[in-house]
């Protein structure tokens, strides 16, 4: 077992630094980002040179790459282009939103989704489980983007009811039309991924014997079946964190959000890589270490992974 | 004796699933055909029709969905974005499933080192997210659509190549093909006549459910406008400019959001019956 969590984590650390130092020399490969800045005209040549030399840009390469990779480790993430301050700082003051977004979302998709499924599998094939799975179907395909478009258009600019993006006061109002474009696609594929995985669970011998022993039916379902039900559940789920993520930065440029998505692709399409740079090192390091948790999870639950390595 | 009605079940096709395979092949004419349907070009702008109403609001209009801010027949940018944007994930999907295949295969095959390496670099490319990948390459590459179709391939191959692996190493141990090998048949006669074959059909499924992926890549990056750039359209551009005339013309950015909606329903329930159809062991996996 030790030799497994070990063998994961090595394994997680050298992913982070494959994608980061894959991203820090596709980045620059592209060109100067100098040439970029003032691609409007009117720098002097010697203009040019001092910004080079103040962004680090005029040396090598490699202790370019060095040097930042070292700053990852002192806590220097390098200069914004673009907005001249700390990359980390820019971060810190986002994040925040991004998470409690994140945050919301998750236990929409846990408390709202799983319920569904487990009411969808107790009425299996009657006319209350056809129509949850339908709205799910319909609501795992719902591009997440799209159906932001659809909130705002109805939600604010018809019947008024939310406003249309941005942050303000009252917080929670600025949340709804957000949290409920981001968390459609997760809560539909819990309730079905909880439905079908709690239907195989209800056909074992033990909910039996628990029913033969006289535990209520609901005590049942909740206690003895959906506990075994939900481990592939979160296994699946853990999967889509990636997905999620994604979607993410979309619904936030929807929203126009003030977290750290809108703050990435602004910075994509100003070209500044310091901070594109770090919000991919940022997000991978995310998604591998929620990955690397989920396995070292089912490692722990299921014996016959542990005993594979 | 077979019971009919079972055997319909079985191997017909329902007739919702008919009419969705139906619905999504006359929009794939009809875009495909969009140059020769459209009176005029994608790009013609007539400023003193601009913001025209559409039918269903002036019955007299001659624009079906309106004009744009630029006096563009939306019905005409509309029939050209689904062009865009299933020529695009079409030809993306193709190039990813190729790549994945190949990868699949040699990962399959050869095990070992090469095995390794080719996970680790699936690893890589699950720990950042689609959208990512897409914001980087169209940072670094510039926003078009030969940016598009590489985010597509370099982000779809995966999933194919997991799976070709998976049933490459679950195949390389069955009987018929140890027994192929051992009355001598070539390793490269055996992938072509036994393994390939074995493969196409969770291939096919796996293609079909991916292309309702690449068609939201496409239309999310082509609305952050980091994909297709105007006068050039495709859906995500269409929603993206639509969206600022939302108070007043809302049909300019709800109409192609519909489009997006329908195409990506109808591909992933297309795909979640042949998936049934061809492989019964996953009927219930999602």
């Amino acid at each position: 077992m030790k030799r497994y969590v070990l063998m994961r984590v090595l394994k997680a650390i050298l992913t982070i630094w494959f994608v980061y130092t894959l991203v820090f020399f596709l980045a620059r490969l592209t060109g100067d980002p100098v040439e970029w800045m003032t691609a409007a005209g009117g720098a002097s040549e010697e203009a040019k040179q001092q910004l080079r030399h103040n962004l680090g840009l005029d040396l090598p390469l490699s202790t370019q790459y060095i040097r930042s990779l070292a700053g990852l480790f002192t806590g220097d993430s390098g200069n914004s282009y673009y907005y001249a301050r700390p990359v980390s700082e820019l971060f810190a003051e986002r994040i925040g939103y991004t998470l409690s977004l994140g945050g919301i979302v998750f236990l929409v998709t846990i408390f709202i989704g799983v319920p569904l499924g487990v009411f969808a599998a107790v009425k299996h094939n009657r006319p209350a489980d056809r129509l949850t799975m339908a709205v799910a179907i319909v609501g795992n395909t719902m591009p997440n983007f799209v159906l932001g478009i659809l909130l705002i258009f109805f939600f604010s600019l018809k019947l008024r009811m939310f406003p249309s993006g941005n942050i303000g006061e009252p917080l929670w109002r600025y949340y709804v039309l957000p949290v409920i474009a981001l968390a459609v696609v997760p809560t539909a594929s819990a309730a079905r991924l909880t439905r079908s995985s709690l239907l195989d669970v209800v056909r074992q011998d033990y909910l039996d014997s628990a029913r033969a022993k006289g535990v209520r039916e609901w005590k049942v379902i909740f206690k003895h079946g959906l506990r075994n039900a939900l481990i592939p559940v979160i296994t699946i789920l853990g999967a889509q964190l990636s997905t999620l993520i994604g979607g993410s930065v979309v619904v936030e440029t929807v929203f126009a959000w003030p977290g750290i998505g809108t703050l990435i692709v602004n910075s994509a399409q100003q070209r500044d890589f310091p901070v594109v740079v770090f919000g991919v090192l940022v997000i991978a390091s995310s998604v591998t270490i929620v990955n690397l948790l989920v396995d070292l999870s089912y490692g722990l639950l299921d014996p016959r992974i542990r005993d594979s390595y | 004796m077979k019971n009919p009605k079972r055997y319909r079940r079985q191997y017909g096709i329902p007739i919702f699933i008919l009419f969705l395979i139906i619905t999504f092949v006359a929009i794939m004419i009809l875009s495909l055909l969009a140059p020769v349907i459209a009176p005029v070009d994608l790009a013609v702008t007539d400023l003193p029709n601009r913001l025209k109403d559409p039918v269903f609001r002036d019955p007299d209009s001659p624009y079906l969905f309106g004009t744009d801010d630029l006096g563009r027949d939306l019905a005409i940018r509309l029939l050209y974005g689904t062009r865009t944007t299933i020529m695009i994930s079409f030809s993306g999907m193709i190039i990813a499933t190729a790549i994945g295949a190949v990868f699949g295969i040699i990962a399959g095959l050869c095990g070992g080192t090469v095995d390794i390496i080719i996970s680790f670099l699936t690893d890589v490319r699950l720990s950042v997210p689609t959208t990512f990948i897409g914001i980087i390459c169209a940072c670094i590459l510039g926003a078009n659509s030969f940016t598009i179709i590489l985010v597509i391939a370099l982000t779809g191959w995966s999933s194919f190549c997991r799976l070709v692996r998976s049933q490459i190493i679950q195949l390389k141990h069955v009987k018929f093909i140890e027994s192929s090998r051992a009355i001598g048949a070539s390793g490269l006669r055996i992938l072509f006549e036994h393994i390939l074959v074995n493969i196409a059909s969770p291939l096919i499924v796996q293609a079909t459910m991916s292309l309702s992926e690449f068609i939201l890549l496409e239309s999310t990056l082509s609305f952050l406008g980091l994909g297709i750039q105007p006068p050039n359209t495709s859906l995500g551009v269409l929603v993206s400019t639509g969206r600022n005339y939302m108070l007043t013309q809302w049909w300019l950015a709800i109409i192609p959001s519909m489009v997006i909606i329908l195409l990506i329903f109808q591909i992933s329930l297309i795909g979640d019956w042949l998936r049934d159809k061809l492989d019964p062991k996953l009927q219930n996996m999602t």
